[in-house]
Protein backbone atom coordinates (compact mmCIF):
# COMPACT_ATOMS: atom_id res chain seq x y z
CA UNK A 1 0.00 0.00 0.00
CA UNK A 2 2.82 2.32 0.89
CA UNK A 3 4.24 1.98 -2.57
CA UNK A 4 0.94 2.83 -4.15
CA UNK A 5 0.62 6.10 -2.38
CA UNK A 6 4.20 6.80 -3.16
CA UNK A 7 3.44 6.45 -6.84
CA UNK A 8 0.39 8.58 -6.47
CA UNK A 9 2.20 11.41 -4.76
CA UNK A 10 4.78 11.17 -7.50
CA UNK A 11 2.11 11.50 -10.12
CA UNK A 12 1.00 14.91 -9.17
CA UNK A 13 4.50 16.26 -9.47
CA UNK A 14 4.88 14.74 -12.89
CA UNK A 15 1.67 16.29 -14.03
CA UNK A 16 2.68 19.71 -12.85
CA UNK A 17 5.93 19.93 -14.69
CA UNK A 18 4.87 17.88 -17.64
CA UNK A 19 6.43 20.16 -20.21
CA UNK A 20 9.75 20.04 -18.51
CA UNK A 21 9.53 16.33 -17.98
CA UNK A 22 9.11 15.76 -21.69
CA UNK A 23 12.35 17.41 -22.61
CA UNK A 24 14.36 15.80 -19.85
CA UNK A 25 13.04 12.32 -19.64
CA UNK A 26 16.27 10.87 -18.29
CA UNK A 27 16.21 13.19 -15.33
CA UNK A 28 12.69 12.01 -14.65
CA UNK A 29 13.53 8.36 -14.95
CA UNK A 30 16.26 8.68 -12.35
CA UNK A 31 13.67 9.54 -9.76
CA UNK A 32 12.56 6.13 -8.61
CA UNK A 33 9.42 7.22 -6.85
CA UNK A 34 7.81 8.56 -9.99
CA UNK A 35 7.99 5.50 -12.17
CA UNK A 36 5.68 2.62 -11.76
CA UNK A 37 2.92 0.39 -12.96
CA UNK A 38 -0.17 -0.17 -10.91
CA UNK A 39 -2.84 -2.53 -12.12
CA UNK A 40 -6.02 -2.82 -10.08
CA UNK A 41 -8.75 -5.36 -10.76
CA UNK A 42 -8.03 -5.22 -14.45
CA UNK A 43 -10.34 -7.16 -16.72
CA UNK A 44 -9.87 -7.27 -20.46
CA UNK A 45 -12.26 -8.94 -22.85
CA UNK A 46 -12.01 -9.53 -26.54
CA UNK A 47 -15.37 -9.12 -28.17
CA UNK A 48 -15.81 -12.03 -30.51
CA UNK A 49 -19.47 -11.67 -31.34
CA UNK A 50 -19.76 -8.15 -32.58
CA UNK A 51 -16.49 -7.96 -34.42
CA UNK A 52 -15.48 -11.25 -35.87
CA UNK A 53 -18.93 -12.37 -36.81
CA UNK A 54 -20.52 -9.00 -37.15
CA UNK A 55 -22.16 -8.35 -40.45
CA UNK A 56 -23.96 -5.45 -41.90
CA UNK A 57 -27.02 -7.62 -42.27
CA UNK A 58 -27.35 -8.28 -38.58
CA UNK A 59 -26.62 -4.65 -37.78
CA UNK A 60 -29.30 -3.38 -40.14
CA UNK A 61 -31.81 -5.97 -39.02
CA UNK A 62 -31.21 -5.15 -35.39
CA UNK A 63 -32.16 -1.58 -36.18
CA UNK A 64 -35.62 -2.88 -36.91
CA UNK A 65 -35.76 -4.80 -33.68
CA UNK A 66 -34.73 -8.06 -35.24
CA UNK A 67 -32.90 -10.34 -32.86
CA UNK A 68 -30.13 -12.60 -34.04
CA UNK A 69 -31.25 -16.19 -33.81
CA UNK A 70 -27.78 -17.47 -33.12
CA UNK A 71 -26.86 -16.56 -29.58
CA UNK A 72 -24.18 -13.86 -29.31
CA UNK A 73 -20.82 -15.48 -28.80
CA UNK A 74 -19.97 -12.62 -26.45
CA UNK A 75 -16.50 -12.18 -25.12
CA UNK A 76 -13.32 -14.01 -24.44
CA UNK A 77 -11.86 -13.03 -21.13
CA UNK A 78 -8.17 -12.55 -21.72
CA UNK A 79 -7.39 -10.94 -18.38
CA UNK A 80 -9.48 -11.59 -15.31
CA UNK A 81 -9.11 -9.39 -12.30
CA UNK A 82 -5.39 -8.79 -12.27
CA UNK A 83 -3.70 -6.90 -9.47
CA UNK A 84 -0.09 -6.13 -10.14
CA UNK A 85 2.26 -3.49 -8.87
CA UNK A 86 5.65 -3.00 -10.44
CA UNK A 87 8.11 -0.53 -9.00
CA UNK A 88 10.97 1.27 -10.69
CA UNK A 89 14.01 -0.86 -11.42
CA UNK A 90 12.10 -4.14 -11.47
CA UNK A 91 12.78 -6.68 -14.21
CA UNK A 92 9.67 -8.76 -14.56
CA UNK A 93 9.08 -11.84 -16.68
CA UNK A 94 5.60 -12.97 -17.70
CA UNK A 95 5.42 -16.69 -18.29
CA UNK A 96 2.64 -19.11 -19.03
CA UNK A 97 1.03 -21.17 -21.75
CA UNK A 98 0.10 -19.78 -25.13
CA UNK A 99 -3.10 -17.88 -24.61
CA UNK A 100 -2.48 -17.28 -20.94
CA UNK A 101 -2.72 -13.52 -21.43
CA UNK A 102 0.93 -12.49 -21.48
CA UNK A 103 0.87 -10.56 -24.73
CA UNK A 104 -2.53 -9.12 -23.97
CA UNK A 105 -1.27 -7.82 -20.65
CA UNK A 106 1.71 -6.18 -22.33
CA UNK A 107 -0.54 -4.51 -24.87
CA UNK A 108 -2.84 -3.32 -22.13
CA UNK A 109 0.12 -1.88 -20.25
CA UNK A 110 1.19 -0.09 -23.40
CA UNK A 111 -2.27 1.46 -23.62
CA UNK A 112 -3.01 -0.30 -26.87
CA UNK A 113 -5.83 -2.53 -25.64
CA UNK A 114 -8.57 -0.90 -23.61
CA UNK A 115 -9.65 -2.55 -20.37
CA UNK A 116 -13.18 -3.74 -19.86
CA UNK A 117 -13.02 -2.76 -16.22
CA UNK A 118 -10.51 -2.03 -13.53
CA UNK A 119 -7.72 0.44 -13.63
CA UNK A 120 -4.21 0.72 -14.91
CA UNK A 121 -1.78 3.42 -13.96
CA UNK A 122 1.45 3.62 -15.83
CA UNK A 123 3.90 6.39 -15.11
CA UNK A 124 6.75 6.82 -17.52
CA UNK A 125 7.66 6.91 -21.15
CA UNK A 126 6.83 3.57 -22.68
CA UNK A 127 8.91 1.74 -25.25
CA UNK A 128 7.43 -1.34 -26.87
CA UNK A 129 8.73 -4.27 -28.80
CA UNK A 130 5.60 -6.28 -29.20
CA UNK A 131 5.58 -7.82 -32.63
CA UNK A 132 8.61 -7.73 -34.82
CA UNK A 133 6.86 -7.51 -38.15
CA UNK A 134 4.48 -4.79 -37.08
CA UNK A 135 4.82 -1.09 -37.58
CA UNK A 136 7.06 -1.15 -40.61
CA UNK A 137 6.30 -0.07 -44.14
CA UNK A 138 7.67 -2.97 -46.15
CA UNK A 139 8.01 -0.91 -49.34
CA UNK A 140 10.10 1.71 -47.57
CA UNK A 141 13.76 1.39 -46.73
CA UNK A 142 15.06 0.63 -43.27
CA UNK A 143 16.28 4.20 -42.98
CA UNK A 144 12.84 5.59 -43.76
CA UNK A 145 11.29 3.17 -41.33
CA UNK A 146 13.47 4.47 -38.52
CA UNK A 147 11.63 7.73 -39.00
CA UNK A 148 8.17 6.16 -39.21
CA UNK A 149 8.70 4.05 -36.12
CA UNK A 150 10.28 6.92 -34.23
CA UNK A 151 7.43 9.19 -35.18
CA UNK A 152 4.81 6.74 -33.97
CA UNK A 153 6.60 7.05 -30.67
CA UNK A 154 6.03 10.80 -30.90
CA UNK A 155 9.52 11.97 -31.82
CA UNK A 156 10.15 14.69 -34.35
CA UNK A 157 12.09 14.45 -37.57
CA UNK A 158 14.79 16.62 -36.02
CA UNK A 159 15.24 14.36 -33.00
CA UNK A 160 15.36 11.35 -35.26
CA UNK A 161 17.90 12.90 -37.57
CA UNK A 162 20.20 13.25 -34.59
CA UNK A 163 19.54 9.68 -33.53
CA UNK A 164 19.63 8.11 -36.98
CA UNK A 165 23.35 7.32 -37.15
CA UNK A 166 23.45 5.68 -33.75
CA UNK A 167 20.34 3.62 -34.46
CA UNK A 168 21.81 2.38 -37.72
CA UNK A 169 25.06 1.57 -35.99
CA UNK A 170 23.31 -0.45 -33.32
CA UNK A 171 21.10 -2.31 -35.78
CA UNK A 172 24.22 -3.07 -37.83
CA UNK A 173 22.42 -3.91 -41.06
CA UNK A 174 25.15 -2.86 -43.48
CA UNK A 175 23.91 -1.75 -46.90
CA UNK A 176 20.51 -3.27 -46.17
CA UNK A 177 19.57 -0.10 -44.35
CA UNK A 178 18.87 1.55 -47.71
CA UNK A 179 16.92 -1.37 -49.16
CA UNK A 180 13.16 -1.85 -48.85
CA UNK A 181 12.25 -3.75 -45.71
CA UNK A 182 10.51 -6.48 -47.65
CA UNK A 183 14.01 -7.75 -48.48
CA UNK A 184 14.88 -8.16 -44.79
CA UNK A 185 15.12 -11.39 -42.87
CA UNK A 186 13.14 -11.71 -39.66
CA UNK A 187 16.33 -11.26 -37.68
CA UNK A 188 16.92 -7.94 -39.40
CA UNK A 189 13.41 -6.81 -38.53
CA UNK A 190 14.13 -7.50 -34.90
CA UNK A 191 17.43 -5.64 -34.98
CA UNK A 192 15.96 -2.54 -36.48
CA UNK A 193 12.86 -2.65 -34.30
CA UNK A 194 14.88 -3.11 -31.18
CA UNK A 195 17.37 -0.40 -32.12
CA UNK A 196 14.64 2.19 -32.64
CA UNK A 197 12.44 1.17 -29.71
CA UNK A 198 15.24 1.31 -27.20
CA UNK A 199 17.27 4.19 -28.56
CA UNK A 200 15.47 6.85 -26.60
CA UNK A 201 15.83 4.93 -23.33
CA UNK A 202 12.19 4.47 -22.46
CA UNK A 203 11.34 4.46 -18.77
CA UNK A 204 9.29 1.34 -19.25
CA UNK A 205 10.27 -1.27 -21.80
CA UNK A 206 7.66 -3.85 -22.74
CA UNK A 207 9.01 -6.74 -24.77
CA UNK A 208 7.16 -9.69 -26.22
CA UNK A 209 9.25 -12.73 -27.09
CA UNK A 210 11.52 -11.41 -29.77
CA UNK A 211 15.05 -12.34 -28.92
CA UNK A 212 15.02 -15.67 -30.65
CA UNK A 213 15.27 -14.10 -34.06
CA UNK A 214 18.49 -12.12 -33.71
CA UNK A 215 21.89 -13.82 -33.92
CA UNK A 216 24.08 -14.43 -30.91
CA UNK A 217 26.16 -11.27 -31.04
CA UNK A 218 23.11 -9.10 -31.47
CA UNK A 219 21.26 -10.85 -28.66
CA UNK A 220 24.16 -10.08 -26.37
CA UNK A 221 24.21 -6.41 -27.29
CA UNK A 222 20.44 -6.23 -27.01
CA UNK A 223 20.52 -7.75 -23.57
CA UNK A 224 23.23 -5.32 -22.56
CA UNK A 225 21.18 -2.38 -23.66
CA UNK A 226 18.08 -3.68 -21.92
CA UNK A 227 19.93 -4.11 -18.69
CA UNK A 228 21.29 -0.64 -19.15
CA UNK A 229 17.78 0.73 -19.38
CA UNK A 230 16.78 -1.12 -16.26
CA UNK A 231 19.88 0.08 -14.47
CA UNK A 232 18.75 3.60 -15.16
CA UNK A 233 15.86 2.87 -12.86
CA UNK A 234 13.53 1.84 -15.65
CA UNK A 235 11.03 -0.97 -15.67
CA UNK A 236 11.40 -3.96 -17.91
CA UNK A 237 8.58 -6.39 -18.58
CA UNK A 238 9.27 -9.39 -20.77
CA UNK A 239 6.79 -11.99 -21.94
CA UNK A 240 8.63 -15.14 -22.86
CA UNK A 241 8.80 -18.91 -22.96
CA UNK A 242 12.56 -18.86 -22.64
CA UNK A 243 13.08 -19.60 -18.99
CA UNK A 244 16.87 -19.49 -19.26
CA UNK A 245 16.56 -15.86 -20.25
CA UNK A 246 14.21 -15.27 -17.35
CA UNK A 247 16.73 -16.71 -14.91
CA UNK A 248 19.50 -14.56 -16.28
CA UNK A 249 17.67 -11.27 -16.56
CA UNK A 250 14.65 -11.03 -14.33
CA UNK A 251 14.34 -10.90 -10.60
CA UNK A 252 10.61 -11.39 -10.59
CA UNK A 253 8.38 -13.83 -12.42
CA UNK A 254 4.64 -13.58 -12.89
CA UNK A 255 3.12 -16.85 -14.03
CA UNK A 256 -0.17 -16.35 -15.79
CA UNK A 257 -2.80 -18.86 -16.67
CA UNK A 258 -6.08 -18.03 -18.40
CA UNK A 259 -5.68 -14.39 -17.52
CA UNK A 260 -5.07 -14.91 -13.83
CA UNK A 261 -1.93 -14.93 -11.75
CA UNK A 262 -0.83 -18.37 -10.65
CA UNK A 263 2.40 -17.33 -8.93
CA UNK A 264 4.22 -14.07 -8.49
CA UNK A 265 7.70 -14.13 -7.01
CA UNK A 266 11.43 -14.54 -7.57
CA UNK A 267 12.48 -16.97 -10.32
CA UNK A 268 14.09 -19.34 -7.82
CA UNK A 269 10.68 -19.97 -6.30
CA UNK A 270 8.34 -19.73 -9.27
CA UNK A 271 10.31 -21.45 -12.02
CA UNK A 272 10.78 -24.87 -10.36
CA UNK A 273 7.09 -25.06 -9.78
CA UNK A 274 6.43 -23.97 -13.35
CA UNK A 275 8.75 -26.65 -14.73
CA UNK A 276 7.05 -29.27 -12.65
CA UNK A 277 3.68 -28.17 -13.89
CA UNK A 278 4.78 -28.05 -17.54
CA UNK A 279 6.46 -31.46 -17.36
CA UNK A 280 3.75 -33.34 -15.56
CA UNK A 281 0.73 -31.28 -16.50
CA UNK A 282 -0.26 -31.54 -12.89
CA UNK A 283 -3.20 -29.39 -11.90
CA UNK A 284 -2.37 -25.77 -11.25
CA UNK A 285 -1.06 -25.08 -7.77
CA UNK B 1 -12.56 1.44 -16.67
CA UNK B 2 -9.55 3.46 -17.37
CA UNK B 3 -6.09 3.41 -18.71
CA UNK B 4 -4.08 6.30 -17.45
CA UNK B 5 -0.58 7.05 -18.39
CA UNK B 6 0.02 9.89 -16.04
CA UNK B 7 2.62 11.36 -18.31
CA UNK B 8 -0.27 12.22 -20.54
CA UNK B 9 -2.14 15.14 -19.15
CA UNK B 10 -5.80 14.71 -18.27
CA UNK B 11 -7.48 17.15 -20.59
CA UNK B 12 -10.78 17.55 -22.44
CA UNK B 13 -11.34 15.68 -25.68
CA UNK B 14 -10.88 18.62 -28.02
CA UNK B 15 -7.68 19.82 -26.39
CA UNK B 16 -6.39 16.28 -26.45
CA UNK B 17 -7.18 15.99 -30.13
CA UNK B 18 -5.27 19.15 -30.98
CA UNK B 19 -2.28 18.24 -28.85
CA UNK B 20 -2.16 14.74 -30.34
CA UNK B 21 -2.40 16.29 -33.76
CA UNK B 22 0.59 18.48 -32.99
CA UNK B 23 2.54 15.65 -31.40
CA UNK B 24 2.05 13.32 -34.33
CA UNK B 25 2.10 15.83 -37.18
CA UNK B 26 5.47 14.51 -38.31
CA UNK B 27 4.05 11.04 -38.57
CA UNK B 28 1.02 12.25 -40.49
CA UNK B 29 3.11 14.05 -43.11
CA UNK B 30 5.53 11.20 -43.42
CA UNK B 31 2.73 8.73 -43.99
CA UNK B 32 1.51 10.97 -46.77
CA UNK B 33 5.01 11.12 -48.21
CA UNK B 34 5.32 7.37 -47.98
CA UNK B 35 1.97 6.90 -49.72
CA UNK B 36 2.98 9.20 -52.53
CA UNK B 37 6.33 7.55 -52.94
CA UNK B 38 4.78 4.09 -52.88
CA UNK B 39 2.23 5.18 -55.45
CA UNK B 40 4.72 6.41 -57.98
CA UNK B 41 7.70 4.29 -57.11
CA UNK B 42 9.06 2.11 -59.87
CA UNK B 43 7.22 3.97 -62.61
CA UNK B 44 9.15 5.94 -65.19
CA UNK B 45 6.93 8.97 -65.26
CA UNK B 46 6.44 8.91 -61.51
CA UNK B 47 4.47 11.80 -60.16
CA UNK B 48 3.56 12.96 -63.68
CA UNK B 49 0.92 10.24 -63.71
CA UNK B 50 -1.15 12.34 -61.35
CA UNK B 51 -1.42 14.84 -64.20
CA UNK B 52 -1.47 12.45 -67.15
CA UNK B 53 -4.20 10.18 -65.79
CA UNK B 54 -7.03 12.72 -65.50
CA UNK B 55 -5.79 14.47 -68.63
CA UNK B 56 -5.95 11.32 -70.72
CA UNK B 57 -9.32 10.43 -69.26
CA UNK B 58 -10.90 13.78 -69.88
CA UNK B 59 -9.50 14.03 -73.40
CA UNK B 60 -10.87 10.60 -74.24
CA UNK B 61 -14.26 11.37 -72.78
CA UNK B 62 -14.36 14.73 -74.45
CA UNK B 63 -13.48 13.15 -77.76
CA UNK B 64 -16.14 10.47 -77.49
CA UNK B 65 -18.83 12.63 -75.93
CA UNK B 66 -18.03 15.61 -78.08
CA UNK B 67 -18.29 13.66 -81.29
CA UNK B 68 -21.34 11.73 -80.14
CA UNK B 69 -23.48 14.61 -79.03
CA UNK B 70 -21.65 17.59 -80.45
CA UNK B 71 -23.29 19.50 -77.71
CA UNK B 72 -20.28 21.46 -76.60
CA UNK B 73 -17.05 22.36 -78.21
CA UNK B 74 -14.52 19.62 -77.79
CA UNK B 75 -11.84 21.49 -75.84
CA UNK B 76 -14.01 23.32 -73.39
CA UNK B 77 -15.69 20.06 -72.63
CA UNK B 78 -12.28 18.52 -71.93
CA UNK B 79 -11.66 21.26 -69.37
CA UNK B 80 -15.10 20.67 -67.91
CA UNK B 81 -14.48 16.94 -67.49
CA UNK B 82 -10.94 17.43 -66.18
CA UNK B 83 -12.02 19.88 -63.50
CA UNK B 84 -14.82 17.59 -62.36
CA UNK B 85 -12.65 14.51 -62.58
CA UNK B 86 -9.97 15.59 -60.12
CA UNK B 87 -12.53 16.47 -57.46
CA UNK B 88 -14.33 13.22 -58.10
CA UNK B 89 -11.09 11.23 -57.93
CA UNK B 90 -10.39 12.81 -54.56
CA UNK B 91 -13.74 11.71 -53.20
CA UNK B 92 -13.62 8.25 -54.75
CA UNK B 93 -10.15 7.47 -53.44
CA UNK B 94 -10.96 8.78 -49.96
CA UNK B 95 -14.00 6.52 -49.80
CA UNK B 96 -12.37 3.41 -51.20
CA UNK B 97 -8.95 3.61 -49.57
CA UNK B 98 -10.07 4.83 -46.16
CA UNK B 99 -12.13 1.72 -45.49
CA UNK B 100 -8.88 -0.09 -44.95
CA UNK B 101 -7.15 2.80 -43.20
CA UNK B 102 -7.23 1.23 -39.75
CA UNK B 103 -6.84 -2.31 -41.01
CA UNK B 104 -3.68 -1.35 -42.88
CA UNK B 105 -2.41 0.57 -39.88
CA UNK B 106 -2.66 -2.49 -37.66
CA UNK B 107 1.12 -2.64 -37.43
CA UNK B 108 1.32 0.80 -35.92
CA UNK B 109 -1.81 0.62 -33.82
CA UNK B 110 -0.83 -2.67 -32.19
CA UNK B 111 2.72 -1.55 -31.51
CA UNK B 112 2.30 1.78 -29.75
CA UNK B 113 -0.45 3.96 -28.42
CA UNK B 114 -0.89 6.10 -31.53
CA UNK B 115 -4.12 8.03 -31.98
CA UNK B 116 -6.30 6.44 -34.64
CA UNK B 117 -7.12 9.67 -36.39
CA UNK B 118 -3.59 10.06 -37.72
CA UNK B 119 -4.32 7.08 -39.94
CA UNK B 120 -7.80 8.28 -40.75
CA UNK B 121 -6.33 11.54 -42.05
CA UNK B 122 -3.84 9.71 -44.18
CA UNK B 123 -5.87 9.23 -47.36
CA UNK B 124 -7.58 12.64 -47.34
CA UNK B 125 -4.16 14.30 -47.11
CA UNK B 126 -2.52 12.08 -49.71
CA UNK B 127 -5.42 12.51 -52.09
CA UNK B 128 -5.21 16.24 -51.49
CA UNK B 129 -1.68 16.30 -52.86
CA UNK B 130 -2.82 14.26 -55.86
CA UNK B 131 -5.66 16.72 -56.32
CA UNK B 132 -3.25 19.65 -56.27
CA UNK B 133 -1.07 17.94 -58.85
CA UNK B 134 -4.16 17.40 -60.94
CA UNK B 135 -4.99 21.08 -60.53
CA UNK B 136 -1.57 21.93 -61.91
CA UNK B 137 -2.42 19.73 -64.89
CA UNK B 138 -5.70 21.58 -65.30
CA UNK B 139 -3.88 24.90 -65.22
CA UNK B 140 -1.53 23.66 -67.93
CA UNK B 141 -4.44 22.47 -70.05
CA UNK B 142 -6.25 25.79 -69.64
CA UNK B 143 -3.08 27.75 -70.39
CA UNK B 144 -2.38 25.78 -73.52
CA UNK B 145 -5.97 26.25 -74.67
CA UNK B 146 -5.80 29.92 -73.70
CA UNK B 147 -9.07 29.67 -71.85
CA UNK B 148 -7.96 31.21 -68.59
CA UNK B 149 -10.51 32.20 -65.96
CA UNK B 150 -11.68 35.77 -66.13
CA UNK B 151 -10.20 38.30 -63.72
CA UNK B 152 -12.23 39.09 -60.62
CA UNK B 153 -12.88 38.54 -56.95
CA UNK B 154 -13.95 34.94 -57.58
CA UNK B 155 -10.25 34.10 -57.97
CA UNK B 156 -9.91 34.65 -54.22
CA UNK B 157 -12.13 31.62 -53.67
CA UNK B 158 -9.73 29.25 -55.41
CA UNK B 159 -7.25 28.78 -52.52
CA UNK B 160 -10.19 28.15 -50.16
CA UNK B 161 -11.29 25.13 -52.09
CA UNK B 162 -8.51 22.69 -51.06
CA UNK B 163 -9.25 23.54 -47.43
CA UNK B 164 -12.92 22.72 -47.92
CA UNK B 165 -11.94 19.54 -49.70
CA UNK B 166 -9.85 18.34 -46.75
CA UNK B 167 -12.58 19.27 -44.28
CA UNK B 168 -14.93 17.23 -46.42
CA UNK B 169 -12.53 14.33 -46.80
CA UNK B 170 -11.53 13.80 -43.18
CA UNK B 171 -14.98 13.00 -41.75
CA UNK B 172 -15.79 10.86 -44.79
CA UNK B 173 -12.55 8.94 -44.25
CA UNK B 174 -13.21 8.59 -40.52
CA UNK B 175 -16.69 7.22 -41.08
CA UNK B 176 -15.52 4.86 -43.80
CA UNK B 177 -12.57 3.61 -41.75
CA UNK B 178 -14.71 2.78 -38.73
CA UNK B 179 -17.48 1.23 -40.80
CA UNK B 180 -14.97 -0.63 -42.94
CA UNK B 181 -13.27 -2.09 -39.90
CA UNK B 182 -16.47 -3.31 -38.32
CA UNK B 183 -18.29 -4.45 -41.42
CA UNK B 184 -16.17 -5.82 -44.18
CA UNK B 185 -19.21 -5.80 -46.49
CA UNK B 186 -18.80 -2.05 -46.80
CA UNK B 187 -16.23 -2.56 -49.53
CA UNK B 188 -18.77 -3.98 -51.94
CA UNK B 189 -21.58 -1.68 -51.01
CA UNK B 190 -19.47 1.43 -51.39
CA UNK B 191 -18.23 0.29 -54.79
CA UNK B 192 -21.77 0.13 -56.05
CA UNK B 193 -22.72 3.42 -54.44
CA UNK B 194 -19.71 5.21 -55.86
CA UNK B 195 -20.53 3.99 -59.33
CA UNK B 196 -24.09 5.10 -58.94
CA UNK B 197 -23.03 8.44 -57.53
CA UNK B 198 -20.75 9.04 -60.49
CA UNK B 199 -23.71 9.14 -62.83
CA UNK B 200 -25.53 11.75 -60.81
CA UNK B 201 -22.49 13.94 -60.28
CA UNK B 202 -21.53 16.72 -62.65
CA UNK B 203 -18.28 15.13 -63.76
CA UNK B 204 -19.30 14.33 -67.31
CA UNK B 205 -22.89 15.34 -66.85
CA UNK B 206 -23.58 18.88 -67.95
CA UNK B 207 -24.75 21.24 -65.25
CA UNK B 208 -27.90 22.04 -67.18
CA UNK B 209 -29.00 18.41 -66.87
CA UNK B 210 -28.80 18.44 -63.08
CA UNK B 211 -30.44 21.85 -62.92
CA UNK B 212 -33.65 20.51 -64.44
CA UNK B 213 -36.46 20.91 -61.91
CA UNK B 214 -37.19 17.18 -61.67
CA UNK B 215 -33.52 16.45 -60.88
CA UNK B 216 -32.97 19.46 -58.69
CA UNK B 217 -33.37 17.45 -55.48
CA UNK B 218 -30.11 15.68 -56.34
CA UNK B 219 -28.06 18.75 -55.54
CA UNK B 220 -29.20 18.43 -51.91
CA UNK B 221 -28.86 14.66 -51.72
CA UNK B 222 -25.51 14.40 -53.43
CA UNK B 223 -22.81 16.54 -51.77
CA UNK B 224 -20.58 16.03 -54.78
CA UNK B 225 -22.76 18.37 -56.82
CA UNK B 226 -22.10 21.50 -54.74
CA UNK B 227 -18.53 20.36 -54.14
CA UNK B 228 -17.64 19.98 -57.81
CA UNK B 229 -19.52 23.12 -58.78
CA UNK B 230 -17.71 25.10 -56.12
CA UNK B 231 -14.44 24.10 -57.69
CA UNK B 232 -15.59 24.86 -61.22
CA UNK B 233 -17.34 28.14 -60.60
CA UNK B 234 -14.28 30.29 -59.90
CA UNK B 235 -11.78 28.24 -61.90
CA UNK B 236 -13.63 27.40 -65.10
CA UNK B 237 -16.79 29.47 -65.17
CA UNK B 238 -15.23 32.61 -63.74
CA UNK B 239 -17.97 33.28 -61.25
CA UNK B 240 -18.59 33.34 -57.49
CA UNK B 241 -20.01 30.41 -55.57
CA UNK B 242 -23.74 29.82 -55.64
CA UNK B 243 -25.21 30.70 -52.24
CA UNK B 244 -27.55 27.73 -52.11
CA UNK B 245 -24.72 25.37 -52.89
CA UNK B 246 -22.51 26.87 -50.20
CA UNK B 247 -25.34 26.42 -47.72
CA UNK B 248 -26.02 22.85 -48.84
CA UNK B 249 -22.38 21.89 -48.53
CA UNK B 250 -22.15 23.54 -45.11
CA UNK B 251 -24.99 21.36 -43.89
CA UNK B 252 -23.28 18.32 -45.29
CA UNK B 253 -19.99 19.23 -43.66
CA UNK B 254 -21.61 19.83 -40.28
CA UNK B 255 -23.50 16.56 -40.53
CA UNK B 256 -20.48 14.56 -41.57
CA UNK B 257 -18.37 15.96 -38.75
CA UNK B 258 -21.02 15.28 -36.13
CA UNK B 259 -21.51 11.71 -37.35
CA UNK B 260 -17.80 11.00 -37.64
CA UNK B 261 -16.96 12.35 -34.18
CA UNK B 262 -19.87 10.46 -32.66
CA UNK B 263 -18.72 7.26 -34.34
CA UNK B 264 -15.10 7.77 -33.30
CA UNK B 265 -16.01 8.48 -29.69
CA UNK B 266 -18.41 5.56 -29.53
CA UNK B 267 -15.96 3.08 -31.03
CA UNK B 268 -13.00 4.35 -29.02
CA UNK B 269 -9.96 2.16 -28.79
CA UNK B 270 -12.15 -0.93 -28.80
CA UNK B 271 -11.86 -0.92 -32.58
CA UNK B 272 -8.42 -2.43 -32.11
CA UNK B 273 -10.02 -5.78 -31.38
CA UNK B 274 -11.64 -5.78 -34.78
CA UNK B 275 -8.37 -5.43 -36.64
Amino acid sequence: MARGSEIKSGLRIVENDDAQADSTSTALSRDLTKLGIEVTNARLTYPIGAYTRGSLKSAVLSLFGHRDKTPKAGFVEAIRGLNIRIAAGERVALIGHNGSGKSTLLRALAGIYPLASGEMKVVGRIGTLLDIGLGFESESTGRENIYYRGMTMGYSRKQLRVAEREIIEFADLGEFIDLPMRTYSSGMYVRLGFAVSTHFSPDILLVDEVFGAGDASFSRRALERMLNIVDNAGIFVLATHETSLVERVCQRVIWLDRGMIVRDGPPSLVLPEYYRYMAAETPLP
Amino acid sequence: MAYVNIRERQVPFAVRYISDLLAYRHLAWNLVGSDLRARFRRSYLGVLWAVIQPLAFSLTIALVWGSLFQAQSYWSFAIYVFSGMIVWEYFASVVSVSQDALINAEGYLKQTRVPFFIFQMRTPLTSMVIFLLGAVGLAILMLSLQSLPSWGEHLLLIPLFPVILVFFGIPVATIMSIAGTQFRDIKYISQILIQALFFVSPVMLGREVLDRPELNFLSFVNPLIPLINMFRDPVVNGQLWDKTEVLTLSFWLAGLWVVSIAMAVRAGRKLIFAL
